[in-house]
């Protein structure tokens, strides 16, 4: 489905008033496929979305579109369109006014502007609403006019600035799975930008994670779930639970280390060696919990105390307190196949350990 | 408070502004020359308004004066209020704060240095002088009307249209002078009535050669109360009531 | 295509205004430092003495007799203002507009015209003195028409709704939950209205008072038509230098004063007021 890069970004800077905002900047947008900017606000995803939309051009580096240098391209020959965080619809004119704007002013003819829109308004189910005005819609429909009338412009890539964190939640749900089915039917390349990694984790294709201006790293959303690269994304995508430790003994495959006061070994994935420090990580979902009667021996395991209960339905979260004070996040998913006893007081002892193997490990940052 | 009290207060006021409205209207249909005392029906002072001469130039006059110099402030203010909002330029403060000064300083003060200003260069007082002084008073309400609503405007919106490919005319014809056209509208019916109306400044800068009407009607009120100024008065404010509620109609219409 | 647009706009508003806004008005303040000349506009000769001449006794009674007038124009504005204002912040939203309406209606008409409909209703055989009579409260008409009482009573008639928009502006974004929370914090009704509303609304009452001051004191077609002859406002003095007196530089030294008069008025309100009610409460 993903084919050959239609944009390549080489070297990018930017900044505003001597404030850098884009710092050297590398990646490959591949044709069709849906990539998400993911980054906390003020990480310089929307100013990168800016550059390529053509609103703002770079200090230095290099934007190939389709192996062109988009200087040399106007914004009509770029075939790059965007859809608006507030989606900036234009107000006074009606729904099919706003998706045959950009036809209009490519100077299309009427008749074939009738068609193209109609088809369009048709796809994002909003047939019937032509002669609505943009403040008679609800926030969901805004937001469909808004990808209508970029996508009906026929661009080789949609860029779409946060487009849903307007809506409200259960809206945004809904609208994620169409904008992906979008997507497929369309076959077009989607930039997509969030904040949110949830949104970006279940949506895209590739998720590139950007932080104060640089992109700390790209890959599948699975790839960057299971390895993070730094401790920084590993925290930001996903809760965790850390421990802070030496290696004690390493050689090319295994590295040894104590977890309150237990000693575990494990898989040398980094070349880390004796006497690093590290970061172990184990996701919440990863850190298993069992009632003393539920297992015969505790060899491997570490014991706390159940200091919150959370249910949540298809999951009961819990904080559990180790003898050092340190608190955990556990979630416990209900298996009804395996019988596992999921009901659990505050203030009951339980065993702690986490299938080996399933941990992050990283090298230590201050 | 009670809700009886709230109404009868409101009532009080809207008594005190109209009273001497709704008095003028009726002494201009009484049969007297200068006694407040009924003496019967008569239209004869709306005869002798309509048959006045000299009154209607003055009409023409200030008709004239106040299209010329609204349609003049329109353009001037809309494309600066424009620019002011789009762009950044070295002065933007300095002519922010120039407008702003032009709205709050006395009018008898712009009337004067005007005056100063036209006697000085040897320009006679009339028609250009008027229309000088009235495009300079109404500028500053235009641009502060459209950039009023220029400023709820979506940066974005702009955006929008270039990345779908609207050249700069096209966003400006398309985009910019639709989504602003309430209030270009609402300032030129702002400056209209205030050109009309003036009568502060044109005192100071208007000429014996082109007489208008809000002064015309200020010399007549200083001989006294007569029937005939009560006629045309009421006349004047007939016309806008009308006004009001036509482009009332027009607000109310535009939001369906 | 972009750069023509702003050059042409920009230049277009910058000359007229520097032209005839800032050019005149320095005009103006220099014409204020010329020697007074009977046969010629000025003298092109520096001097102080117009300045000086504004604290002879004479013209000082006028300043502090305007002053008060004013003073008294605005107190009485916002006494009666601002409960309508208030009032009219609390009506649903459709009857707010037609008060609105009711409100600004009359103002659309000249001021000439609603000043000389006062001038009908307050003179000596007007309808008040026609009404007293008739109902024996006074035998002998009141000369109400030509005093102070008569002016202090135009001006009020047209400023009110100058004070009471920015009041209604203001109150009428006001947060009701405001007085909700004051409320069951336990505040009785005349302490939310002295420790929440009044203070909150501060911005509103000071926009209105500017408004209604400064005219005050320059509406000279006002005192012409109801005072009568008597030179009572400081409009009616540089009025007189003007146009009778024939004394232009002393005639721009009061407009320079008067404009100081404002310059510290508009102080105190920016300071007391944050940026974004500025240009609204103008309106």
């Amino acid at each position: 489905m993903t084919g050959k890069n239609i944009i390549e970004l080489r070297g990018i800077f930017k900044s505003y008033n001597g404030q850098q905002i884009l710092n050297d900047i590398n990646l490959n947008i591949k044709d069709g496929e849906f990539l998400t900017l993911l980054g906390p606000s003020g990480c310089g995803k929307t100013t990168l979305l800016r550059l390529l939309a053509g609103f703002e051009s770079p200090i230095s580096g290099q934007i190939l579109i389709e192996g062109k240098d988009a200087k040399e391209l106007s914004p009509q020959e770029r075939h790059i369109n965007t859809v608006f965080q507030s989606y900036a619809l234009f107000p006074h004119m009606n729904v099919f006014d706003n998706v045959a704007f950009g036809l209009r002013c490519d100077g299309v003819t009427e008749d074939a502007i009738q068609t193209r829109v109609t088809e369009m308004l048709r796809m994002v189910r909003l047939s019937g609403y032509e002669k609505r005005k943009p403040h008679e819609l609800s926030g969901g429909q805004q937001q469909r006019v808004a990808i209508a009338r970029a996508v009906v412009k026929e661009p080789i890539v949609l860029l779409l600035d946060e487009p849903l964190s307007s809506l409200d939640y259960r809206l945004r749900k809904n609208m994620q799975i169409e904008l992906k089915q979008l997507q497929r039917k369309l076959g077009i390349a989607f930039v997509f930008v969030t904040h949110d990694q949830e949104e970006a984790l279940s949506m895209s294709d590739t998720i590139v994670v950007m932080q104060q201006g640089h992109v700390v790293q790209q890959g599948t959303p699975r790839d960057i779930y299971e390895n993070p690269k730094n401790l920084s994304v590993a925290t930001f995508i996903g809760e965790s639970n850390i421990f802070d430790v030496l290696i004690e003994k390493a050689d090319e495959k295994m590295i040894q280390v104590t977890v309150q006061g237990i000693s575990y070994t494990l898989e040398n994935r980094e070349d880390f060696h004796q006497g690093d420090k590290i970061h172990l990580l184990i996701r919440p979902e990863d850190t298993r919990v069992y009632h003393r009667s539920e297992i015969e021996t505790t060899e491997g395991m570490f014991p706390a105390v159940v200091s919150e209960v959370i249910y949540k339905g298809t999951t009961v979260d819990l904080i559990i307190k180790l003898p050092d004070g340190k608190l955990l996040s556990v979630t416990e998913f209900f298996d009804e196949d395996n019988g596992e006893d999921v009901t659990y007081t505050i203030g009951e002892s339980v065993w702690v350990n986490w299938p080996i193997g399933w941990e992050v490990v990283l090298p230590y940052e201050a | 408070m009670n809700r009886s009290f709230k109404f009868s207060y409101l009532i009080v006021i809207y008594l005190f502004l109209y009273i001497p409205i709704g008095t003028l209207i009726l002494y201009s249909f009484n049969n007297a020359t200068f006694s407040m005392l009924w003496r019967g029906f008569t239209l004869d002072w709306y005869k002798q308004v309509l048959q006045d001469g000299n009154l209607w130039i003055a009409v023409w006059h200030s008709f004239y004066l106040a299209l010329t110099a609204t349609i003049s402030a329109l353009l001037i203010g809309t494309l600066a209020a424009i620019s002011l909002y789009r762009y950044q330029f070295r002065g933007k403060n300095i002519l922010q704060g120039l407008l702003f000064i032009l709205i709050i300083s006395p009018d008898i003060v712009l009337g004067i240095a005007l005056l100063i200003l036209f006697s000085l260069n040897g320009l006679a007082l009339g028609y250009w002088s008027l229309y000088i002084a009235h495009v300079t008073f109404c500028i500053p309400f235009v641009v502060v009307i459209v950039y009023g609503r220029a400023k709820g405007i979506d940066p974005n919106i702009f955006a929008a249209a270039s990345d779908l490919g609207a050249s700069e005319l096209q966003i400006f014809t398309r985009v910019v002078v639709p989504i602003l056209l309430p209030a270009i509208l609402s300032g030129a019916l702002l400056s209209f009535a205030l050109s009309f109306d003036d009568i502060v400044i044109s005192y100071f800068v208007a000429g014996p050669g082109f007489e208008i009407l809000p002064i015309k009607i200020f010399a007549l009120a200083r001989l006294g109360v007569n029937g005939k100024l009560n006629a045309l008065c009421s006349l004047l404010f007939a016309l806008t009531l009308v006004l009001v509620c036509v482009s009332q109609w027009i607000v109310q219409r535009r939001k369906l | 295509m972009k750069h023509k647009f702003q050059y042409f706009s920009i230049g277009l508003i910058s000359s007229w205004l520097g032209i005839f806004g800032l050019a005149s008005f320095l005009i103006m303040v220099v014409m204020s430092f010329l020697e007074h000349d009977p046969d010629h506009i000025a003298l092109w000769h520096f001097t102080l003495e117009n300045y000086k001449d504004l604290f002879n006794p004479i013209f000082l009674q006028i300043f502090l007799k305007s002053f008060y007038i004013s003073f008294l124009v605005t107190a009485t504005c916002l006494i009666l203002g601002y409960p309508f204002a208030y009032i009219m912040s609390r009506l649903p939203e459709k009857l707010q507009s037609f008060n609105l309406l009711l409100l600004l209606l009359p103002f659309w008409t000249s001021s000439v015209v609603r000043s000389y409909a006062m001038m009908s209703l307050l003179k000596a055989k007007g309808l008040i003195n026609m009404i007293l009579l008739s109902m024996g409260i006074i035998h002998t008409p009141l000369q109400i028409l030509f005093t102070n009482v008569a002016v202090a009573i135009g001006l009020i008639y047209n400023l009110l709704p100058f004070m009471i928009l920015p009041i209604y502006a203001n109150l009428e974004r006001f947060d009701i939950s405001l007085i909700e929370a004051a409320k069951d914090l336990g505040a009785k009704y005349h302490t939310i209205f002295c420790k929440v509303i009044i203070p909150l609304s501060m911005p509103g009452i000071l926009g209105g008072c500017t408004l209604v001051f400064l005219p005050a004191m320059t509406l000279f077609y006002i005192s012409d038509l109801l005072g009568g002859a008597k030179a009572l406002l400081l409009g009616n003095l540089i009025e007189d230098q003007f146009l009778m007196a024939n004394n232009w530089p002393r005639g721009a030294a009061t407009s320079v004063l008067l404009t100081l008069i404002m310059g510290i008025g508009l102080l105190i309100y920016w300071f007391k007021s944050n940026k974004g009610t500025r240009y609204e409460s103008v309106l």
